[in-house]
């Protein structure tokens, strides 16, 4: 399938392309920078654990002092108020961690632990401060052993879970690290894409515009120059190319135009050179035919011997007669009048100019005119003369009789110019229209080693009793003044002749 | 009953002879021959003939511009004038209704029964 692309549509597809490679590149750099703010929040957050986790550890490790100060010296007021600060520092300290999301589940278990062990010191210390007199006390003394145990098993727990904490805080830096690898990666990814994008952009312009647009600027100079075989090879599929085909067709009808005008000035000298050959042979010839006319009259009419010189003067003056009858012929096809023609009608009508001919000769013609052909334009005098030299061919090589078919048909050419420079499958199509006559005759044919000569001036296969062997050269003249195409040759499947004839229309 | 006068104007005085000599055979025709176009309207003049045959290609004058002078001539400019010419195509001749300049034509080389069946058409009654 082809599709046709216009710059426009080529230039905003790139354009889209580079649009969503910044949104994706946008999209991965959103996702991945989330993760990394998620480890920077999750780090500051178990910073903070860490210090109050220490601040914890070191208010239990004095929240023991007051309470074994009041086992060694009494002093239950002092020591009791001492350690009711403390035990409300850390109980705001509790209340603190109480409210933060523990990252690691430990965190959530040992602040519970810490919470109970801190509620059965409290209870503990209750207990404690209401012995008169401690020391020696045996209960005092094992409240107090219960008390140091609860506190160091806290602080054993607390310090468990900052090893915890660390591992993890160690885990986070690396998963900082890696994060912080990766946004630089998609970085770089991006740059690179884009240097290879706009890379690929200015190669796809350059391709696509800037060179056709140079070998159009070339070509056209060589045009400028009179190099009219000088062609654009550039086959895109869109406003460029188009422009390359118009140059091409442009620079193919100004070619046409140089030829059809070297061809007037050529056949302007014919004309001349005919008119003086004809001058120079004919009066001559008009006074030996005159002698001929008067020797006639004179001579005795029993000489056999001198009628037959007269008689054979005068076809040799005839025969030099059609030749130059035949060069005026064809040095008069130099002027054309043209005007839009309909081929039927030239072809009945020169087929009604032969009729006698075609009776004689007892030839059956079978016409076969389509009547939806295209006009042509065309010189009608010129036109019709091409015909009636293919119909008297056509009758001579059917002496016995036989059939003369005509057809006429339009036909649509569809050339296709392939892109040979690239592989891709990229080509135009153009259209042509054409009017199609064929002449078939079913006669002796054209003897194949003068099939290659027939179009050569003074070439005839009639022999002696034949024109001169212009007929055809001066057709094939006056069909190729029209810009059309002329195709004689042997019929392969039974006998004959065919002639086709192709038009503009 | 008088011969009919015909003047053929024509540079080459050969032809002009023979036609002379082969049309006054039969005897009907008083022939009187011009080698020159610039000649041509004083010889019609004084020769007063019923036809004239006129060449086209001569040297000092063409045939249409002789043609145009013998129709400037009160007296000459109803006689009918024929081209004969080496210049046109021989089926040109015999074209019903072909004129060169209004003239009906025949084409070089011309045979004798031709020019007397044309002179026969167009001669003066």
């Amino acid at each position: 399938m082809r599709i046709k692309l216009s710059i426009g549509t080529k230039t905003g597809v790139i354009f889209l392309i580079f649009l969503l490679e910044i949104l994706s590149f946008l999209f991965a750099y959103n996702i991945v920078g989330r993760r990394y703010e998620f480890y920077v929040n999750r780090h500051e957050e178990e910073m903070i654990e860490f210090k109050l986790v220490n601040q914890l550890q070191a208010v239990l490790s004095q929240m023991v002092l007051p309470v074994n100060d009041f086992y060694i010296a009494g002093e239950a007021q002092k020591e009791k108020r001492n350690f009711e600060v403390l035990s409300d520092k850390f109980g705001s300290l509790i209340a603190i961690l109480d409210l933060w999301d523990f990252s690691i589940a430990e965190g959530a278990i040992t602040l519970n632990q810490t919470k109970e062990n801190y509620l059965r010191f409290k209870e503990l210390a209750a207990d404690m401060f209401v012995i008169s007199k401690p020391a020696g006390n045996p209960e005092a003394a094992r409240l107090i052993k219960n008390m140091n145990n609860l506190a160091r098993e806290t602080i054993f727990r607390l310090m468990k879970f900052q090893d915890t904490a660390k591992r993890e805080f160690t885990k986070t830096n690396a998963g900082k690290k890696r994060i912080n690898n990766q946004l630089d990666s998609i970085v770089l990814l991006g740059v690179l894409f884009n240097i290879a994008l706009i890379i690929y952009a200015i190669m796809y312009f350059r391709i696509t515009i800037s060179r056709p647009l140079i070998r159009l600027k070339n070509a056209a100079l060589e045009v400028g120059k009179g190099n009219l075989d000088n062609k654009v090879d550039v086959k895109l599929n869109d406003e460029i190319g188009e422009l390359c085909v118009v140059f091409n067709n442009m620079t193919d009808s100004l070619k046409d135009a140089q030829l059809q005008l070297m061809q007037a000035e050529k056949m302007e000298l014919v004309g001349k050179l005919a008119r003086g050959v004809a001058h120079e042979v004919r009066n001559p010839l008009a006074i030996i035919v005159q002698g001929i006319d008067y020797l006639s009259q004179t001579a005795s009419v029993k000489d056999e011997s001198c009628t037959f010189v007269l008689e054979g003067m005068s076809e040799a003056v005839k025969k030099a007669d059609s030749s130059i009858n035949d060069l005026l012929e064809f040095a008069s096809t130099r002027k054309l009048d043209v005007k839009p023609l309909d081929v039927n009608v030239i072809i009945e009508k020169s087929l009604a100019l032969v009729k006698y001919q075609l009776e004689k000769s007892n030839i059956e013609v079978a016409a076969e005119l389509k009547r939806d052909i295209p006009s042509i334009l065309g010189d009608n005098n010129k036109i019709e003369q091409a015909f009636i030299n293919f119909f008297t061919n056509a009758i001579e090589s059917m002496a016995g009789g036989g059939q003369l078919k005509v057809r006429t048909y339009a036909k649509e050419s569809t050339g296709v110019i392939e892109d040979a420079s690239r592989k891709k499958e990229k080509s135009f199509k153009f259209v042509e229209k054409t009017v199609v006559a064929e002449i078939e005759d079913s006669g002796s044919g054209i003897p194949q080693d003068s099939l290659d000569k027939i179009f050569t001036p003074y070439f005839t296969t009639k022999g002696e009793n034949g024109g001169a062997g212009l007929g055809l050269w001066i057709v094939r003249n006056i069909v190729e003044m029209h810009g059309g195409s002329l195709k004689i040759e042997n019929k392969t499947d039974s006998k004959g002749a065919k002639v086709t004839v192709t038009f503009k229309a | 009953m008088p011969k009919k006068k015909i003047l053929i104007v024509d540079d080459q005085q050969l032809f002009t002879r023979l036609v002379k000599i082969n049309l006054e055979s039969g005897g009907l025709f008083e022939v009187r021959t011009e080698n020159c176009g610039s000649n041509a309207l004083k010889a019609a003049k004084e020769f007063n003939p019923d036809l004239i045959l006129l060449d086209i290609a001569m040297p000092d004058m063409s045939g249409s511009q002789v043609l145009q002078q013998l129709k400037a001539d009160p007296f000459i400019k109803n006689v009918p004038v024929v081209f004969v010419t080496a210049l046109v195509k021989k089926e040109g001749s015999a074209l019903p209704g072909g004129t060169i300049d209004g003239q009906p034509f025949l084409a070089k080389p011309v045979r004798t029964k031709e020019l007397l069946a044309c002179i026969e058409q167009y001669i003066r009654k």
